[in-house]
């Protein structure tokens, strides 16, 4: 029974690697002591959306839901089978911890605040 | 040109028209060759030829972009899916006239610094659909930026089951 089971995930594992990764559209705002990220993943629900900070490595994967169901008869596609994966190298310190993200209509707002040591301060002139 | 030089020539002429905002540091160092070799080939192509879910303002123009979808049927509906991301419900207008199934979406500025070049965001577009369709009966729904329309086909079109007697 549980070889069973695990057997199962291994497949689902499986599945989600064979689709292709395609790298989706983004946006970097600077706001203050923060910079704010806009990945258009369409088709992602908040629950398939995950982040991941390594390093100076910025990591942001979707995962898509199937947009059609199996017994749709496709006519004309356009729209590319794939999950999304977006990596970034990240040049500024960012505070790990405060890293938040909402998500809306299929985009993905990750909000990126600099981390306190690498803000720019004002030196004094005595 | 040895491909590094590409790299970095090409990064150099990227920089400019995209990031003329006056940014303090540079949050994201671009993928590079060391990354992905074919990421810079991917740019320029990206860049050059797609303007399907460009962001407001990549090309400066405003009504020429466009977005992707999908037509798909089975025996009792059409279904027409599109890409809009960052759309919301009401900024999405659906339209049945004459066999041809309009899509719109219109976008106002997010009122966020920067964003003045990007006033606003229009984008069209239309697909023929069959005659036969039930045009009371046309749902849309939209989930995570994509949008299904439904388009149930008419009842004399569906296929059927003929008894022989």
């Amino acid at each position: 029974m549980s070889t069973e089971v695990a057997k199962q995930e291994n497949q689902t594992l499986e599945k989600v690697r064979d689709l292709p990764m395609v790298s989706p559209r983004y946006r970097v705002r600077n706001l203050d002591h923060a910079y704010r990220i806009d990945v258009q993943m369409p088709g992602v629900n908040r629950e398939s959306a995950r982040i991941t900070i390594e390093g100076d490595q910025l990591v942001i994967e979707g995962e898509r839901s199937q947009h059609f169901a199996d017994s749709w008869q496709a006519v004309h596609r356009e729209i590319a089978v794939a999950n999304y994966r977006l990596v970034l190298d990240l040049n500024v310190q960012i505070d790990a911890d405060k890293v938040s993200a909402r998500s809306e209509n299929g985009v993905l707002q990750v909000t990126l605040p600099v981390a306190e040591a690498a803000r720019p301060r004002m030196i004094e002139v005595n | 040109m040895d491909l590094n030089r590409l790299a970095s020539f090409m990064q150099n002429v990227q920089l400019k028209p995209f990031h003329k905002k006056e940014e303090t540091m540079r949050l994201i160092k671009y993928d590079n060759i060391a990354n992905d070799a074919w990421s810079e080939l991917d740019r320029m192509f990206e860049r050059a030829f797609s303007d399907a879910g460009a962001w407001p303002g990549f090309w400066g123009r405003r009504s020429l972009q466009s977005f992707r979808l999908d037509s798909y049927q089975d025996e009792a509906n059409h279904y027409i899916v599109a890409e809009l991301p960052g759309f919301d419900r009401k900024d999405i207008q659906v339209e049945l006239e004459n066999e041809v199934l309009t899509i719109s979406a219109k976008r106002e500025s997010e009122g966020e610094e920067g964003a003045s070049r990007e006033s606003s965001l229009n984008v069209s577009r239309s697909v023929a659909v069959e005659k036969a369709i039930q045009a009371d009966k046309v749902q849309a729904k939209l989930e995570n930026g994509l949008l299904t329309v439904t388009l149930p086909k008419a009842e004399e079109r569906r296929p059927r089951m003929i008894e022989v007697s």
